[in-house]
């Protein structure tokens, strides 16, 4: 039968209070003065009422033992009353409640102290792993250093390749224009090689023309220096004949002188024979000396003729050679003027592909460019990624610290 | 001189000088061709002439006249004593001088060794030196040119023409 707490306090209360009313005429009658009788009233309602409240009170008091081996992390023993079998009250309800309490605590124990080793692993896993990871971002971070290191590296180089790779496309622009300049140079040399091939015909034609009047001049001169041999021939025999009329004479003279007196009128026709050839010789001798002049002036003129014969054909061999020459000159010209285009069309297309190719490198720099800075912000944020690493392995050493403390916080409450 | 004397003399230049010849010493002047050798007998001597078919024997006039060859020769003086005719070479005949007066001329001293070929030396007016030619002499020295050279050909069949 339960029966609550207070009722039994109630109850004792009455009983204890019934037991002071009655107890003292009882006494009394026993022959007890009434100071006795009260003080041994007193004695026994205060023993029954000690006994009643320790009775009352004893399941109180094994909870509090029971609280107190709580309190002192004993979860082991269970809750057990010394009483309250027969009449229950709200001490064994209290029991139970904290049994349960007990058997909640208990496993909630159990949880944090599965809990706290599971964190503990957990902070170690994560406190290890925070170190690798940390030693990875700082390897990263190394790493991304070095990438950006080498990306500005690389960053500089394609900037100076695209300076190299312009210089090399202003350098083909200028060869363009070089070869557009050439083109037309090329062109314009064959215009006046044609021209010229033109006027050396016209020459040569005009040369020939000359070279057979020259032919026949020079003919005209040895036709003139035959006949002036033959002129000095005569004027030789005129010359032999006036000597030999002189030698005639002087004779005359000898055989006059000899004849004495009677070749004295031969003597005189030896002198007019003599005078006469004397004259003769003379102008045989203007005729020999004009004839001398005119031989020697022929003699040079054929000489200057037949001279200037050979340098005419010398002449008309190399007008042929430069003839030809001019003909492969324009052939040439013409071969240039042709590859001259060639060259400078491709020297254009060479001169737009360069362009483009230093377009490109510009863009491969930029990006180089942003390659280095992003490598350089990802190394950065690799150093925040680090420190936050520092802090998380600070927080996870921290955390297994706590973990350790909880465990032993939950160890201190025996389960077993 | 005398009038004789002061007859028509032959001028004519063998070697560098002139000389004057009595005209009627001589036979005739023929053109001096080049003269055919005479074996063993120098050229520088003389040789033989071919006038009119008939072999002349020559002598150099200034090997004769002044003991040097003369230079390229045109005529020759032909000169004929009794069976010898001989001809001189020399440089060429100048003139018949009429008027030549040697004893008008300015004497001069011999400039050259002429061996006796000249009875003397004048100068003309004309400053040049004039030798007058003793034909003797001169026909004398030329002979024995001839002769001193035949006589060395003596031992030698091909002796000369002399």
């Amino acid at each position: 039968m339960r029966l609550a707490f207070a009722h039994k306090f109630a109850l004792g209360f009455f009983f204890v209070a019934a037991l002071s009313l009655g107890l003292p005429p009882l006494l009394e009658r026993l022959g007890m003065n009434e100071t006795l009788a009260k003080y041994a009233t007193l004695c026994v309602a205060a023993s029954l009422g000690w006994l009643l409240a320790n009775q009352i009170t004893r399941n109180v008091r094994s909870l509090r033992e029971c609280t107190d081996r709580i309190r002192q992390g004993d979860l082991s023993q269970p809750v057990r009353l010394s009483g309250g079998r027969h009449f229950p009250d709200e001490t064994v309800d209290l029991s139970h409640s904290i049994q349960d309490m007990v058997q909640s605590l208990c496993d909630l124990v159990g949880h944090i102290q599965k809990a706290a080793d599971q964190v503990k692993t957990c902070s170690e896993d994560l406190s290890h792993s925070s170190q690798g990871v940390k030693q990875t971002s700082q390897d990263i971070s190394e790493t991304m250093h070095q990438v950006a290191v080498g990306a500005e590296s690389q960053q500089e180089d394609v900037s100076h390749s695209a300076a190299h790779v312009h210089a090399i496309a202003e350098a083909i622009r200028a060869n363009a224009d070089a070869a557009r300049e050439a083109f037309r140079f090329a062109e314009d040399t064959h215009q006046r090689s044609t021209v010229g091939v033109d006027l050396s015909r016209l020459t040569v034609s005009q040369m020939e023309s000359l070279f057979e009047r020259i032919d026949e001049a020079t003919n005209q001169v040895v036709r003139l220096e035959e006949k002036t041999r033959s002129v000095n021939r005569i004027a030789e025999v005129i010359t032999s004949i006036a000597e030999k009329t002189h030698l005639l004479s002087l004779n005359a003279s000898i055989e006059a002188a000899r004849a004495g007196d009677a070749g004295r009128g031969f003597s005189a026709v030896a002198d007019e024979i003599r005078k006469l050839a004397e004259g003769a010789g003379t102008q045989a001798e203007q005729i020999g000396e004009i004839v001398r002049q005119l031989e020697t002036e022929s003699n040079r003129i054929s000489t200057l003729m037949t001279t200037m014969g050979e340098e005419v054909r010398a002449g008309r061999e190399d007008l042929d050679s430069i003839l030809r020459a001019l003909e492969q000159i324009q052939n040439a010209s013409q071969e240039v003027s042709q590859r001259s285009g060639a060259i400078f069309e491709k020297a254009e297309d060479t001169a737009s592909e360069a362009r483009k190719m230093a377009e490109d490198i510009e863009s491969i720099a930029e990006v180089a460019k942003q390659n280095a800075t992003a490598t350089d912000a990802m190394r950065r944020t690799l150093g925040v990624q680090s420190q936050g690493m520092d802090a998380v392995v600070n927080q996870a050493v921290r955390l297994f610290e706590m973990s350790v403390r909880l465990g032993e916080v939950a160890r201190r409450f025996r389960t077993e | 001189m005398t009038a004789r004397e002061r007859g028509s003399w032959l001028l004519f230049r063998a070697g560098e000088r002139d000389y004057a010849l009595r005209i009627d010493a001589l036979a005739e002047i023929v053109a001096a061709r080049a003269p055919k050798l005479i074996p063993l007998v120098p050229i520088e001597v003389g040789g033989v002439l071919n006038c009119r078919g008939e072999p002349l024997p020559v002598v150099d006039g200034g090997l004769v006249l002044e003991g040097r060859r003369s230079g390229s020769t045109r005529h020759a003086l032909v000169f004929e004593r009794e069976e010898l005719r001989l001809g001189l070479l020399v440089d060429h005949v100048l003139r018949i001088d009429r008027e030549l007066d040697p004893s008008r001329l300015t004497s001069i001293d011999d400039p050259v060794p002429s061996a006796g070929a000249c009875e003397a030396w004048k100068q003309t007016s004309l400053g040049r030196q004039l030798g007058i030619v003793n034909t003797e002499s001169l026909l004398s020295r030329a002979t024995e040119l001839l002769v001193r050279n035949g006589e060395q050909s003596k031992e030698d069949p091909c002796h000369s023409a002399f």
